[in-house]
């Protein structure tokens, strides 16, 4: 297409429209879609494309709906442009993971634009998580499946609305395998909406501007955004950085760990996400298809380059290049099931490019503002499903915990406490009303977790926690479980930052709550109950009676800096707001307070703090490194602790302390003091719990001043203490 | 004779309008003053009255109506200066604030910002960890009492809260507008055993589903509620000492009046009552003029504020936030920026660069010129030094400035540090505004999917008519007006209100329902509405309006079905569902209602208008082009050069006078600037129409 210039008032309105477009198209889609996780927790997205169906504006919510947007349009103009066409006023429904969506309870819908000429000029997309599209389980994860064959049959794109009316023998087909169609067809209706929304609104910019005017606005969009991304990463370090992010899942009694081994190449203005090395792909349930691979690496890199392009996928895809080899957990095979797709492998993806591309910012001094530790971990959920409290059958989820983790630390300050998963700036969770009101559920709290928060120099955000019992029913049936990160931290922190806290699931059965209530007695802690106690594993079929309690945390955010580092202040103040713990402030941060948590006990807390550094020099395994003479510094670096020096005998990687740990091409943690502590290190939320004999913490000292470098969750893979240069 | 006195005392002047029973209108204005709101609202009546040759005494003994509009409480807010707060909640939810629902952390922050993930972060809350209390008691979604509330943990968190030093006390229960029976125990315990704390229920405050929003609300209005209280008394005190022989009302941000006992308890519903006074008197004047679509804009001397008039209605917001906090209660959409005529211009230590706002001299001690010890430049100070504001002629002639001083504070902290010559320096510091309120106006019309080319711009505030023509450019606007009275134009505003409460009830019901069990509910709400009307008095004709928030199953969205203000037959309550589908297609187009899903009722609402007397403008005959009676005299004026440009008196020009650009039209407090290429024409009210170019 030829592109005619466009004056920049014109283009800084009409992209200030496409933007305004796709936030109006956001809001129908909440307003009318009948899933509370959509309305409250915005559990969905809409997208306008480019003709070719590259995405060219996303709205603000969960990303990963309007990515399954492009996939679809892709897919639509790749097969059916002939058979069954593509027409005006038609649209195109798909759930099928293995060319859209990442699981099947996310279901998009897509709709093409054409201009007056009958010429396709652009495409509106809506995405919805939905409640339930069948299979044998309740919800969307079907418990134990060995493929997708015996997860909810996917259904490709097809064309549910022809020439702008409903196929009903279609709708019919999609509905019945549905334990929740009515909420399915509002949902469907909700997308539709959206995208006659957006529609309307883009032929409106149309018939004022033109269609030439509009196209080349949004050719514009996106090659202003490429070149900015490009730019950025020109000024960042090349360099090659690896992590490895794991995956626990237990199925049929039996946990795994899948491996997600991440190999970040910046070369350029080139960015290579290789996948080598990661685990094969399971039967079911946990797995990634390559057009999730792709989504989830986009959400991590929309959100860190927010702040510099607007919300432009196509701008990010161009600068990409993914290798993952078939077959595997990140990029399965059929028919490898993949019902949990949002919440299993593609998040430990997201947890591993976060790291990499954080350890990528970490060594420029200009952009190490930018590095963020894990937000959120693995998440921790459970659907509800039977019949509510006014009789009718109704499909719900415990979404909280999975969207209120820690957010991970920064490098200049503290993760947000509850602040939930990377990027998706207006997701939020339900009102605890709004939860009471429609499912059969009364809350006995809601809360910040004390101790859940990864330790560091600036904290992780601490974990959400809940506990509930069934209200107004005598059973809630169906209690499908589905968590990762019970089992080994999965909210990796940074440079000495601690991971946050392990996933945690209870359930307490038989208990005399009722009883508790009418003598005037709210239960906090399943302490404070007798029952039976039922630690239910990641995946898992369940059911609540009425008397049952069920407990949950949400991990907290991974940390940043050696934790002895932290101002003591403002361990203080975490303190007195029940974020940590006056003994986690000793024995982690080695802070005293007096007795009220109004002040630090300053020569107290100095020496502990240097009782503590002792006894890693006691502990650690000390490695000794010829030391070179005279080195000078290069400018380039690992990060605020590593930098390059140089002298007559080569390059060598230097700690601030002055202190040369080996040659600048070596891995540093072959020469750095290592203590391998029990897990228990990070907090009493993980501990106990992980058993894993092939599963260790291991901390990186620098041999001289005792400065924890790095905190690594190692199993399969050890993570290379490697960089820029490298 | 006889008065209508309409007040808007905004963070650096507070401002007035007096309309005569013959509909002749005097304003005037005088400097606020923040440590005693009512001193500078006397100031401002008694400046206005001395215009009409008249004593403050013999005016408000003369006064039928009397409506304030601040933003006191605002500034409070946001310079974070409100009581000391306790929060009393349900045990196991104290939590509740500081979660925020997650999106706590991106509330309230600008575009931009909410872009940057490493931005992110959650406000510090208004009530501090040490001061939270939760107790046992618990509520279910029917209004069911689960827990009952245990008064030694009542006794305990009162005691130790006033132990504290709280000087208000914020209660919200979870299901608390289902049930409000816990929360008014304690509010009568308190009232029995400390009887001078002031204490708000969020079951009255907010009567709505959603405990982060709820509390919130509840906790903002303890949070101001003492200051509310103690400003409101003494200002019915003072009037009532000179002569009035009426309670003030007080404007609201739900864009009507109450008296000023009622707002004193409803603090959280006045914080924006001064730039919702300015929207309402755009939305009149643009009936009078035939406008339907108005961007309202309001430069003052602290800040900016831009309102919009769609379809001739002012759209209110469901959620709005105020600084970070999100609040639940019916408010007209304003946003608003920290620009203004005291905002300080700066060099950031770190980079170099000139950056203007949000910080402000306010009036104390104000703009350099000002010569009161202020030494920061503002942006009035490059307004002087370029040229467009006459030192000798600023106020009305009653202020005069000091010229010398604004170059200096330019020169010294500015230009010198950026090596360039004073008057660039000062053209950079007012490009910087301008460009700010362009943005902001963008953000309020392009950003809401609004061409902002599709409306007329209304400017009024004392620096606002001064600086139109720079933003209305930028944004691509044809017409800006700027009203006869731009310089207390939110106080005309405020002055045109009506009295109006917001009723409402959450009730979740599903259809079908009988027309008895609605007419129960309205009629519960009606019987708040009449008591109220008793005990206030209603001082012009009564109407309600009546509307049902309405969703189908499954949806937490709801729409506004309006119903008619009597008893509902069965017939009429047999239309609600076709109705609320009409309605809902015809927002989310054909084809997505989906009725098989069922269809709620959720929110019952009731509005009480009690129409007060409002004044009519005058109209004059237009006396041709001619503007050269009107013209004073000629100085030099830095636009991209220094011009010489003539400058006319806005009190002598006529109805149909045309002033070409460049030119200064100068009144009272008030400075409209006519670009080159721009121009100005007087219509039959007296409103400046510049056409802009």
């Amino acid at each position: 297409m030829t592109m005619k210039p466009i004056d920049p008032i014109t283009f800084e309105v009409l992209k200030h429209r496409l933007w305004a477009i796709t936030e109006e198209g956001a809001a129908t889609l909440r307003n009318v879609s009948g899933s509370p996780t959509v309305s409250q927790s915005n559990d969905c997205n809409v997208a306008v494309l480019d003709a070719s169906g590259e995405g060219v504006m996303i709205g603000a919510t969960l990303p990963t709906h309007a990515l399954s947007c492009i996939h679809t349009a892709r897919y639509a103009l790749r097969e059916y442009a002939q058979n069954p066409g593509i027409s005006r006023d038609d649209m195109f429904l798909s759930n099928d993971p293995y060319i859209s969506t990442p699981h099947q309870t996310c279901v998009v819908m897509v709709a093409p634009i054409f201009g007056d000429d009958s010429c396709l000029i652009a495409w509106a997309g809506a995405g919805i998580h939905v409640a339930d599209v069948g299979g044998p389980t309740p919800g969307q994860v079907a418990v134990g499946a060995q493929s997708i064959y015996q997860e909810a049959t996917p259904v490709p794109p097809i064309k549910m609305v022809e020439r702008g009316v409903i196929r009903k023998d279609i709708e019919q087909d999609y509905l019945i395998r549905s334990r929740t169609r009515g909420q399915n067809a509002l949902d469907m209706r909700a997308k539709i909406a959206a995208n006659t929304t957006i529609k309307r609104r883009f032929l409106e910019m149309v018939q004022r501007y033109g269609a030439d005017t509009v196209t080349g606005m949004m050719e514009q969009v996106i090659n202003q955004a490429e070149a900015r991304l490009r730019s950025i990463l020109r000024e960042l370090p090349d360099g090659r950085w690896d992590h490895t992010s794991y995956l626990d899942y237990d199925d049929r009694g039996k946990t795994t760990f899948y491996a997600c081994h991440l190999t970040l190449i910046k070369k350029g203005d080139r960015l290579t996400f290789d996948f080598s090395g990661s685990s094969p792909q399971a039967p079911g349930v946990i797995n990634c298809t390559r057009v999730t691979l792709e989504s989830s690496l986009m959400v991590v890199m929309l959100a860190l380059f927010g702040y510099a392009i607007p919300l432009c996928p196509a701008a990010v895809l161009r600068v990409m290049d993914i290798q993952a080899p078939p077959g595997t957990a990140v990029n399965c095979s059929w028919p490898a099931g993949v019902s949990k797709g949002t919440t299993s492998m593609s998040q430990t993806i997201r947890h591993a490019a976060t790291i990499c591309l954080s350890k990528m910012f970490a060594a420029s001094p200009e952009y190490e503002r930018r590095v963020l530790a894990v937000c959120g971990g693995q998440m921790i959920a459970a659907e509800l499903g039977g019949r509510d409290q006014r009789g009718e059958p109704f499909g719900g989820v415990f979404i909280d915990t999975a969207l209120a983790g820690g957010y991970g630390a920064r490098s200049l300050k503290d993760g947000v406490d509850t602040g939930g998963m990377v990027g998706g700036a207006e997701v939020s969770i339900p009102n605890v009303e709004t939860s009471e009101f429609r499912y059969p559920v009364l809350y006995l709290y809601r809360r910040q977790q004390i101790d859940t928060a990864g330790a560091g120099r600036f904290r992780g955000g601490a974990g959400l926690s809940l506990m509930a019992t069934p209200h107004d029913v005598d059973r809630i049936p169906d209690l499908a479980l589905h968590s990762h990160g019970l089992e080994a931290p999965t909210a990796f922190g940074l440079y000495g930052g601690y991971p946050g806290s392990t996933n945690q699931c209870t359930i307490k059965r038989k208990t005399a709550v009722q009883e508790l209530f009418k003598k005037g007695i709210l239960p906090q802690e399943p302490g404070e109950l007798e029952g039976e106690v039922e630690t239910p594993p990641g995946v898992a079929v369940s059911y609540l009676d009425k008397g049952d309690i069920y407990q949950c945390l949400s991990c907290g955010g991974g940390g940043y800096g050696d934790p002895l580092e932290r101002d003591p202040e403002m361990v203080r103040r975490d303190v007195a707001n029940g974020i940590v713990s006056r003994d986690w402030a000793r024995r982690t941060y080695g802070v005293l307070l007096d007795p009220r948590a109004e002040t630090v006990k300053q020569q107290a807390t100095k020496e502990r703090r240097l009782n503590l550094l002792a006894e890693r020099a006691r502990r650690a395994t000390s490695p000794a490194f010829h030391q070179p003479q005279s080195p000078e510094p290069t400018g380039k670096r690992l990060n605020a602790y590593l930098s390059i020096v140089h002298s007559r005998e080569g390059d060598f990687l230097q700690c601030r302390c002055g202190h040369v740990l080996c040659l600048a091409r070596e891995d540093y943690k072959d020469h750095a003091a290592v203590i391998l502590p029990r897990w228990s290190k990070t907090g009493p939320y993980v501990m106990n719990l992980v058993k894993r004999p092939e599963f260790h913490l291991h901390e990186y000292y620098c041999p001289r001043c005792y400065t924890l470098l790095d905190v690594e969750v190692t199993g399969s893979h050890r993570v290379e203490g490697v960089g820029s240069g490298a | 004779m006889s008065y209508i006195i309409g007040i808007d005392s905004g963070g650096t002047f507070t401002d007035c309008v007096l309309v005569d029973d013959q509909g002749r209108i005097a304003s005037d204005k005088a400097f606020t003053t923040p440590q005693n709101l009512t001193e500078g609202i006397l100031q401002s009546i008694e400046n206005t009255a001395k215009a009409r040759g008249l004593g403050l005494q013999q005016v408000l003994k003369e006064a039928d109506l009397l409506a304030v509009g601040t933003t006191s409480l605002l500034n409070a807010l946001l310079t974070r200066r409100g009581a000391k707060v306790g929060l009393i909640t349900t045990r196991g939810h104290e939590d509740a604030l500081v979660i925020g629902r997650v999106m706590a952390k991106t509330d309230g922050l600008s575009e931009a910002e909410k872009r940057d993930i490493i931005a992110w972060d959650k406000p510090e809350h208004l009530v501090p960890h040490s001061l939270l209390r939760g107790v046992t008691e618990r509520v279910d979604y029917k209004g069911a009492e689960i827990v009952a509330l245990n008064m030694r943990e009542v006794e305990a968190a009162v005691g130790s809260l006033v132990a504290q030093g709280a000087e208000a006390i914020a209660i919200s229960f979870l299901w608390s507008f289902m049930n409000p029976q816990h929360e008014r125990v304690v509010k009568d315990f308190i009232a029995r055993t400390t009887p001078d704390i002031f204490v708000t229920l969020s079951s009255d405050v907010s009567p709505y589903l959603g405990e982060y929003e709820r509390t919130t609300t509840t906790l903002i209005n303890a949070y101001l509620g003492p200051r509310a209280s103690r400003d409101f008394a003494s200002l019915s005190q003072a009037f009532a000492a000179r002569g009035f022989a009426h309670p003030p009302f007080i404007m609201q941000s739900t864009g009507g009046v109450v008296w000023a006992e009622e707002a004193a308890n409803n603090a959280v519903c006045t914080l924006s009552s001064g730039p919702v006074g300015g929207i309402i008197g755009c939305a009149v004047l643009g009936k009078t003029l035939g406008y339907q679509n108005i961007i309202a804009t309001d430069m003052g001397g602290t800040s900016f504020d831009v309102g919009l008039v769609r379809q001739g209605e002012v759209p209110l917001a469901r959620s709005p936030i105020y600084d970070r906090f999100r609040v639940l209660i019916p408010t007209v959409d304003v946003v608003s920026v920290g620009a203004g005529g005291g905002s300080i211009a700066r060099i950031e230590p770190e980079t170099g660069a000139l950056s203007v706002g949000p910080q402000s001299a306010g009036s104390q001690p104000g703009p350099a010129c000002y010569g009161w010890g202020g030494l920061e430049p503002t942006v009035t100070d490059a307004d002087v030094v370029l040229g467009r504001i006459d030192p000798d002629n600023f106020f009305g002639g009653r202020k005069r400035l000091d010229g010398a001083r604004a170059e200096e504070a330019v020169r010294e902290k500015i230009a010198g540090p950026l090596r360039m010559d004073t008057i660039r320096a000062a053209k950079g510091i007012v490009d910087i505004v301008d460009a700010h309120m362009a943005d902001l106006i963008r953000k309020a019309t392009i950003e809401r999917g609004y061409d902002p080319r599709d409306f007329v711009l209304l400017a009024y505030g004392g620096a606002g008519p001064l600086h139109v023509g720079a933003y209305a450019r930028e944004l691509g606007i044809k017409k800006a007006i700027v009203s006869a009275y731009a310089p207390v134009f939110s106080a005309l505003g405020i002055l045109s209100s009506d009295i109006v409460r917001f009723y409402a009830k959450s009730e979740p019901l599903r259809m079908p329902v009988t027309a008895a069990k609605l007419n129960s509910v309205f009629d519960g709400l009606a019987r708040s509405a009449r008591q109220d009307l008793e005990r206030t008095g209603a001082p012009g004709s009564v109407s309600f309006s009546r509307s049902i928030d309405m969703r189908f199953r499954y949806q937490t969205h709801q729409l506004a079905v309006p119903v008619p203000d009597r008893e509902l037959t069965t017939e009429a309550v047999e239309q609600l569902p076709n109705q609320f589908v009409a309605r809902y297609e015809e927002t989310f187009g054909p084809g997505t209602a989906f009725k098989e899903a069922g269809i709620e009722l959720v929110t019952f609402r009731m509005v009480c208008r009690v129409a007060l007397p409002r004044p009519s403008l005058r109209e004059y005959e237009p006396k041709g082009p001619d503007a050269s009676a009107a013209l004073i005299g000629r100085r030099s004026v830095f636009f991209e050069d220094m011009v010489t440009t003539p400058v006319y008196d806005m009190a002598k020009l006529a109805a149909g006078n045309v002033v070409e650009g460049p030119a200064v039209v100068e009144g009272a407090a008030t400075v409209v600037l006519v670009h080159p290429g721009q121009r100005a024409e007087v219509d039959r009210y007296l409103n400046v129409a510049l056409e802009v170019r």
